[in-house]
């Protein structure tokens, strides 16, 4: 099999398993109550591929501290996460392991598309790509992308603060200041 | 709907189908990984365990193929350095200078003296965040929580440094055929100058905080035998052969570069356990500071002496011919293999990564333990796992 | 090393330099030599670094780097083996981690080793079992003789002279 047009061929999501039922309490106020707790406690899935995850990782270090927006509880297991950040090359062989995590993953759910490589196979996307997926969004809908190689903390931050946005519809905090110099 | 509708699929791919054919009665298969935290990104091994104890282990690699060494023979010269700060991202800076030297090497190219120096101070910064990236992890792994925050504490310091010369955080490119793409200005030098002080008083910390704890030392100590004799068998080196008693190391045993000017010391441990491989490590970094503070005191002024005074154009052509660089990189021997066939594009370029031999020892230092030294056998590896799949 | 290799039919022995190369010796090697060859170097203390393969015009010419902790002597064996059956012994009896490299080598030039304990993809896709990212369209590959200098020569067989004989010709010319 030679490298053709795109290195994963066939549709890996299987139909309805990403599916949620109806709220039970279906009131607007209700759900935006909700949506609002839901953006201040993301649990993210401790899913590191590449380079990437070592940013990520320093994000939730002291520096950077991810806990003061909410979002410090990194699970290893998909069971407990609703935020899956992921984080560097996904290659044709972990294909289908990330699908089937992002399946596990109970709803509401979001997908973080961090890096280069995640979005578009970033370096390597070259001519004769014949392993790396271009871009994780063929796989698995994608909420958030954070560009970069591998993109500084900051970006991932500013990445949650736009995924805190597309769950409630409002940026909850003030935009950096420019740093002249 | 159901999960479950492919059944045939369910039942496990074509590794452990494969890995089940020597089953033993009453054992069990599991995979651990291809995600699961202990592996550091997307390592995946197949284990049989009877009750707790390991009968045997095989990884399966290729999670994270990123296909350098076919890109290197589709980039030029030049545009394949990038590819080296990602290769492995704990220690970019060795890998940049391996295959940079590897170019030098087949080209006849002599690196300004200045550059030189540069490339040690860099690359030795380099192996202190490597190892302080290790050393967190690997506590990580072993289920406490505190000394990675420490780590990266001190870590985010030297980032500080290191993005001044090379303007990246993480995947450094910035060493170039004949020299180094920016100077270490005053104030970084500086800072330096600062953080090694800072650092020598963290050090004795992180021994009171983490060494002697008996928790560790009961989980570490006499877990994953990979003796002298394993080592060879496997090709194991850096800190893994280091800690069994074999005090080899690039730096000194085949000189490159400068190295032969500073008066550093090779850690040792005869243990041949992770025990012995931590131990190793941590001492490796008070050596790092002492090769920095040295470089620092003999660092030519920068007064007209350029960097990259013979650095050829980016479009380079080196001759036809082959060539082998080895240097010491934070987890063993770095080697990269080039040939020329006098074109633009490099005609086969191997890169040999020595987490990739030390993993190979990983099955038989398992074997007969039980499952939770598993991890501490491979934290105490030290796995960057695209440096395995490359 | 020459008292090492005594004993084994050798294709070709030259010396390389070691600062333009990297490496002290190089050795050519029929296929059914590389596993005494192997023996003789652990036994005397060599550890294995790498192996893989080179996709040349003459076929295939797979490498193996090893080198000592005591003493800095890296030894280069070059195996050329043919593209229509390109079938080698495993050395992964003596060295196991050759095991992985040979797998390496097979994922990504087709080369079989006979004798491999697990000779399946170590880093491709079991699909993928049949396509050889690293082989070279023919208008890119080149001769050996396009590629490798011999070094200086020690002991040398018609063979291996004849596939770097125009090169040397040529080089004469030119001065």
């Amino acid at each position: 099999m030679a490298a053709q047009g795109s290195v994963v061929q066939k549709e890996m999501l299987t139909a309805g398993a990403h599916y949620m039922d109806p709220p039970i309490v279906n009131i607007q106020l209700a759900q935006d109550l909700l949506d609002v707790c839901r953006s201040m406690s993301l649990w993210p899935m401790t899913f590191g591929l590449a380079c990437c995850a070592i940013e990520m990782m320093a994000t939730g270090m002291a520096r950077f501290d991810m806990a003061r927006f909410g979002a410090e509880v990194f699970r290893p297991s998909p069971r407990q996460a609703d935020v899956m950040i992921v984080a560097g090359t996904v290659t044709k062989k972990m294909a289908p392991a990330v699908v089937r995590l992002y399946e596990q993953m109970p709803g509401p759910k979001w997908v973080i598309s961090m890096g280069n490589c995640a979005i578009s196979g970033g370096p390597f996307k070259i001519k004769d790509n014949y392993n790396v997926i271009e871009g994780v969004d063929t796989l698995i809908p994608v909420d958030v992308y954070v560009p970069g190689c591998p993109p500084r903390p900051e970006g991932l931050l500013e990445g949650f603060f736009q995924l805190q946005r597309l769950i409630t519809g409002k940026r909850w905090w003030p935009v950096a200041a420019e740093v002249k110099g | 709907m159901s999960a479950y509708q492919n059944l045939e699929q369910m039942k496990g791919d074509f590794y452990t189908q494969k890995f089940e054919a020597g089953k033993q009665d009453g054992t069990l298969i599991i995979n651990m990984g291809p995600q699961h935290p202990s592996t550091h990104g997307v390592l995946r091994i197949v284990i049989e365990v009877d009750g707790e104890y390991i009968v045997r282990s095989e990884p399966v690699l290729g999670y994270l193929h990123r296909m350098h060494e076919k890109m290197g023979e589709t980039q030029t010269w030049g545009g394949f350095i990038p590819n080296m700060g990602r290769v492995d991202y704990g220690h970019p800076m060795a890998w940049n200078w391996a295959y940079v030297g590897a170019v030098e090497k087949l080209m006849g190219i002599e690196v300004p003296e200045r550059a030189e120096y540069l490339r040690v101070i860099m690359t030795e910064l380099n192996r202190l965040t490597s190892h302080l990236l290790w050393w967190g992890a690997y506590i990580l792994d072993l289920g406490a929580f505190t000394p990675i925050m420490y780590a990266f504490d001190d870590r985010e310091m030297l980032l500080d440094i290191l993005q001044r010369p090379s303007a990246s955080r993480l995947t450094y490119s910035n060493f170039r055929v004949g020299g180094v793409q920016m100077d270490l200005d005053d104030k970084c030098l500086e800072l330096i100058r600062t953080f090694i002080p800072h650092f020598r008083e963290r050090l004795p910390m992180y021994h009171d905080l983490v060494t002697e704890n008996l928790i560790l030392r009961r989980r570490i100590e006499g877990v994953g035998i990979i003796d002298e004799d394993m080592c060879q068998r496997y090709g194991c080196t850096g800190p893994v052969l280091r800690g069994a008693g074999v005090a080899y190391d690039v730096r000194k045993d085949e000189p490159y570069s400068i190295y032969d000017r500073f008066d550093f010391e090779i850690p040792t441990q005869d243990s041949a356990c992770s025990a012995g491989r931590y131990h190793v490590r941590v001492a490796e970094m008070e050596q790092s500071l002492r090769i920095i503070e040295q470089a620092l005191e003999q660092l030519p002024s920068a007064e007209g002496k350029h960097i990259m005074d013979k650095a050829p154009k980016p479009s380079m052509k080196p001759p036809a011919g082959e060539a082998y660089f080895a240097v010491e990189g934070g987890r063993g021997k770095i080697g990269v293999y080039v040939v020329s066939d006098g074109s633009k594009v490099p005609y086969r370029v191997k890169l040999r990564a020595p987490g990739f031999s030390n993993m190979n020892a990983f099955a038989e230092a398992a074997k007969g333990t039980i499952l939770a030294d598993a991890v501490a056998i491979l934290g105490s590896l030290d796995l960057i796992i695209p440096e395995l799949d490359r | 090393m020459l008292q090492l290799l005594e004993g084994i039919p050798t294709q070709c022995v030259a010396k390389q330099d070691k600062v333009s190369t990297g490496r002290a010796w190089s050795v050519f090697l029929a296929p059914a030599q590389i596993v005494k060859t192997a023996r003789k170097l652990y036994e005397a203390e060599y550890s294995l670094e790498d192996v893989f393969a080179l996709d040349i015009e003459e076929g295939f010419l797979v490498l193996y780097h090893f080198n000592r902790w005591n003493v800095d002597e890296r030894v280069v064996l070059r195996v050329l083996i043919s593209k229509d059956n390109p079938t080698i012994p495993s050395i992964a009896s003596i060295f196991d981690g050759a095991e992985w490299h040979e797998r390496e080598t097979r994922d990504f030039h087709g080369v079989n080793f006979e004798g491999n304990p697990n000779l399946v993809p170590l880093l491709m896709c079991v699909e993928d079992v049949d396509f050889h990212p690293l082989l070279k369209t023919d208008k890119k590959r080149k001769q050996i003789k396009d590629l490798l200098n011999l070094g200086e020569v020690v002991s040398c067989n018609k063979e291996i002279e004849a596939l770097f004989a125009e090169a040397e010709a040529e080089v004469a010319s030119d001065a």
